[in-house]
């Protein structure tokens, strides 16, 4: 993480003025106006802002006519402590004219003798309803909880970092109950030599929490990097901790980010990271409690993330968590659009990134967390070569290096990842879970259990496919497991998923599978781990599932492989070596019936075709009571089961017979005219409910 | 233009106590008093036999018609299910009448159910009529010949005597249920089913 400004202003800068005490005051700025000591009134209006701020107080208005102002300012009361709002004139959320134009050059533009930012913003100030542009050292700096809202900002660049903004809470927050938002503005052609074109986060906290909402901005065409790999081509987030105590919390809702590029170094040493979005935890020493969310799970929160890239790994998103001992991190990428971005390396959509320290000689452990949710990944690109990791959709790694089990978790789950693509791995996802039991070989060793849960993901449509035809893997997900030592576990479980339609050139269409187990310092051997179940594969270009030519399924490489739906993968559904029977552990071979949006029709056989010992979560009643296999497998969009109450295939009126002779009788006591068939609801007693269940469903039928 | 027709369905709100019953499946252009054909009914068995369904003519207002589903000499009648077949295109649905309906004797009106379903299968009505819980609304001795529900059609075109798309007829699967509990549901009575025609001129 890099600081770029300190955050004092000097007593000079901020001493001209001592305004009244009292009620707070407007003060007006015309260009048409005379600086002087009493100006700023509607009759006499002062003429420059930086005048008009000096005679402020704190909860003083700054309000700005329309027209340009080429000034660079310092945005704080005059005296006192406290902040200033400055704002044009008549300013309201919805004004859309931008007329009033503060404009960096010749005064701090990147030409000019002093290059530096448009506007500071200092602790508890605002800036609003502005264009502000040409600044020579990013064009707006906040520093500390600032807000920064409503603005357009254009054309600045730096020779460091946050081309558009910079944002540094940290030792400039000084009231625990304030937050930093940066919302509502517009944001478009800023460059920054190394991170974060349009905005760069330095999140940290140290005695005053940090918060920082970055909301409903619209970030387009902005580029970082080259004078090294860039962090986030549109906005670079780094939380960090001072200590145990303290805590950084980042949201980044509701914003349009399109079109920004993350470049490498110039150099060719360094790559990119995040086209569109670049976050990191622990930015220094993250001891204490830090979480990031872009999106979330409310309607309207989700990021729209697009055409984005990355000349390294991330085209649209990267998220990268590195927890400390003592530490509480976390990551969540939840209800985002990414589409159409390009990770050159890698990660066409999202490239995900964990780590789990060597906590042998720690006191504490740590708790850390990346969740990849609910997000809709289509159209990305990720176009890279044979050793790369590719993940047209999403590339995840999840390292473990002897770290207790437990620790750190790794979800990527409820994903709709269609039509993505790759020349490498894993046109919709490539996944990588390491753990080392002895990293340093020192033959200390510790039970280590990395894994990646992927769960009710929609993998559909992907395409790995190089020149070559000979080397790309996994068109729907590539999926790479390896343990190191002999109390090192990687695994990778999958559950829930539709893979369909995914084309590959050669070999495994639908999912991929490489695992490896190597020795420690000691000479004993990880154990690598893959498990599948509750999953329809069905209908992909090549192999439904596979193991990379050199993998054989042992005692260390285990490949699990219970109740799932496998059929019309033109390469065979399963590969050999698995040893997978139809018609055993719950596997079977039958259509799926998938409609064009990948639902399973009523009727089809994957409904209530779980593994009976997992849960049906949040399937809506009538659910049979058994999960049903795919992607909408245990939420709330699961189809739900035919309520056939007499098993003939339809419900008509001997079901509702059925129920009615049962009707009222409950299991405990034991009623002898109780009918657990009857009993829809798995509620205990034959009621209204259950009749109900039967009049939703009245004169359906499955053959 | 001719107005939607809406899946007619009729549902007991159980749980509300309260029953939607004849709900018109269509509204508008087509009225029963409007000019055009007069529909009859003709049953195929005027006098029905003991232990048997019978439909029988209920009353007739221009294409309008009303078709009587009746139960003769039951014992420990509970409830009924079964399929009407028609032909979509000579008849229209419009739904059932189950105000004279001896389930609904001596019985709260959560007592009983009644659907009809004629949506989902093309030309056939979907048709339930019952009480629920034995216990609480016990099975009926049906001494006479009395109204299980009346089913309402409305010809769209003229149809001869004896004419294919007039004809009604009882479809599989059907049963009338006694109120006991087995294994595939409810206990069956062995009944004869007779349907009839509609003729429309």
């Amino acid at each position: 993480m890099t600081s770029k400004f300190v955050a004092v202003a000097t007593a000079a800068a901020l001493a001209l003025y001592s305004g009244p005490a009292g009620a707070a005051a407007t003060i007006l700025v015309a260009t048409t106006g005379v600086d002087s000591a009493t100006c700023g009134t509607a009759p006499a209006p002062c003429k420059t802002i930086q005048f008009a701020l000096d005679k402020a107080a704190p909860g003083d208005a700054v309000d700005v006519r329309a027209g340009t102002y080429a000034e660079c300012i310092l945005v704080a009361p005059g005296t006192g402590v406290g902040g200033v709002l400055l704002e044009n004139e008549g300013f309201d959320t919805a004004q859309t004219t931008f007329a009033t134009v503060l404009d960096g050059t010749g005064v701090c533009d990147a030409a000019s003798a002093a290059p530096g930012p448009v506007a500071v913003v200092f602790d508890q100030s605002t800036i609003q309803g502005f264009t502000i542009k040409n600044g020579g050292d990013s064009v707006v700096v906040g520093l500390g909880a600032v807000t920064i809202a409503t603005n357009k900002i254009s054309a600045g660049s730096t020779t460091s970092i946050g081309g558009g903004i910079y944002l540094a809470t940290g030792a400039n927050l000084t009231d625990p109950a304030a937050k930093a938002r940066i919302a509502g503005n517009t944001i478009d052609s800023c460059t920054a030599d190394f991170d974060g074109g349009a905005l760069y986060v330095d999140a940290s906290a140290s005695g005053v929490p940090s918060v920082v909402e970055i909301d409903g901005n619209t970030i387009t065409t902005n580029t970082a990097g080259g004078a090294a790999g860039a962090f986030g081509g549109g906005i670079a987030v780094f939380t960090d901790t001072a200590s145990s105590t303290d805590v950084s919390t980042v949201t980044i809702t509701a914003n349009t980010i399109t079109g920004n590029t993350a470049k490498n170094a110039t150099s060719g040493t360094q790559f990119a990271y995040g086209g569109g979005i670049f976050v990191a935890t622990g930015g220094a020493s993250g001891l204490g409690a830090e979480s990031v969310t872009i999106g979330g799970s409310t309607a309207g929160t989700g990021n729209i993330i697009r055409g984005n890239g990355s000349e390294g790994l991330g085209g649209g998103v990267s998220v990268n968590l590195q927890p400390v001992p003592g530490a509480t991190h976390a990551i969540v990428v939840q209800g985002n659009a990414i589409t159409s971005n390009t990770g050159s390396k890698a990660g066409g959509g999202i490239h995900a990134f964990s780590t789990g320290t060597d906590l042998v000689a720690a006191a504490t452990g740590f708790a850390g967390s990346v969740d990849i949710e609910s997000n809709t990944l289509t159209g990305n690109h990720a176009p890279g070569g044979p050793t790369d990791f590719g993940g047209g959709g999403i590339f995840a790694e999840s390292y473990l290096f002897r770290t207790p089990s437990g620790v750190l978790s790794f979800e990527i789950a409820k994903n709709s990842i269609t039509a993505n693509d790759t020349t490498s791995f894993g046109g919709g996802a490539s996944l990588l879970v390491f753990a080392s039991d002895d990293p340093n070989s020192d033959g200390v060793t510790s039970a280590t259990d990395a894994t990646i849960g992927f769960t009710n993901n929609l993998l559909a449509k992907n395409v790995a496919h190089d020149a070559t035809g000979l080397q790309a893997r996994g068109g729907g997900a590539y999926q790479y497991v390896e343990a190191s030592g002999g109390q090192a576990t990687a695994s990778l479980d999958n559950g829930l998923l539709t893979v369909a339609q995914n084309t590959t050139d050669v070999g495994e269409a639908g999912l991929a599978w490489d695992a490896v187990s190597s020795s420690n310092s000691l000479s004993t051997d990880g154990h690598a781990h893959v498990s599948l179940t509750n999953s329809i594969v069905s209908a992909n270009e090549g192999v439904g599932v596979g193991l990379g030519g050199s993998v054989f399924p042992g005692p260390l490489l285990s490949f699990d492989i219970s109740y799932d739906d496998s059929l019309g993968n033109t390469g065979g559904d399963w590969d050999p070596k698995l040893g997978v029977a139809t018609g055993t552990n719950g596997v079977i071979a039958v259509d799926p019936a998938l409609d064009s949006f990948f639902t399973p029709s009523r009727c089809s056989p994957t409904i209530d075709a779980g593994d009976p010992a997992t849960p049906v979560g949040q399937e809506l009643l009538p659910n049979g009571n058994r999960i049903n296999l795919g992607h909408l497998g245990g939420t709330v969009s699961a189809v739900r089961t035919l309520p056939d109450v007499n098993g003939d295939g339809q419900v008509d009126g001997l079901d509702v017979l059925a129920i009615a002779v049962s009707f009222g009788a409950t299991s405990l006591p034991p009623d002898p005219r109780f009918s657990a068939a009857a009993d829809r609801d798995l509620d205990g007693d034959v009621d209204g409910d259950d009749l109900s269940y039967v009049a939703a469903f009245f004169g359906q039928a499955c053959p | 233009m001719t107005p939607s027709c809406f899946p007619i369905r009729v549902v007991a709100a159980i749980a509300a106590a309260a029953i939607s019953l004849a709900v018109p499946a269509c509204s508008g252009s087509s009225s029963p008093t409007s000019s055009g054909p007069v529909a009859h009914f003709t049953p195929d068995t005027p006098t029905p036999a003991d232990g048997s369904i019978t439909m029988l003519a209920g009353s007739s207002v221009g294409t309008a018609i009303s078709i009587r589903v009746t139960v003769t000499k039951v014992n420990t009648f509970f409830g009924a299910a079964f399929r009407v077949h028609y032909d979509p295109t000579s008849l229209l649905f419009r739904g059932i009448d189950t105000s004279s309906s001896f389930l609904t004797q001596g019985v709260t009106p959560g007592d009983v159910d009644f659907q009809a379903d004629a949506a989902s299968v093309g030309g056939e009505v979907i048709v339930v009529a019952t009480r629920l819980n034995p216990t609480v609304a016990p099975p009926v001795d049906v001494t006479a010949t009395s109204d299980l529900l009346t089913l309402q059609f409305q010809a769209r075109k003229a149809i001869a005597a004896g004419a294919a798309g007039g004809l009604l007829s009882f479809d599989d699967p059907k049963q009338v249920c006694d109120g006991t509990v087995v294994p595939s549901g409810c206990g069956s009575i062995a009944v004869t089913w007779s349907a009839g025609s509609v003729t429309a001129h």
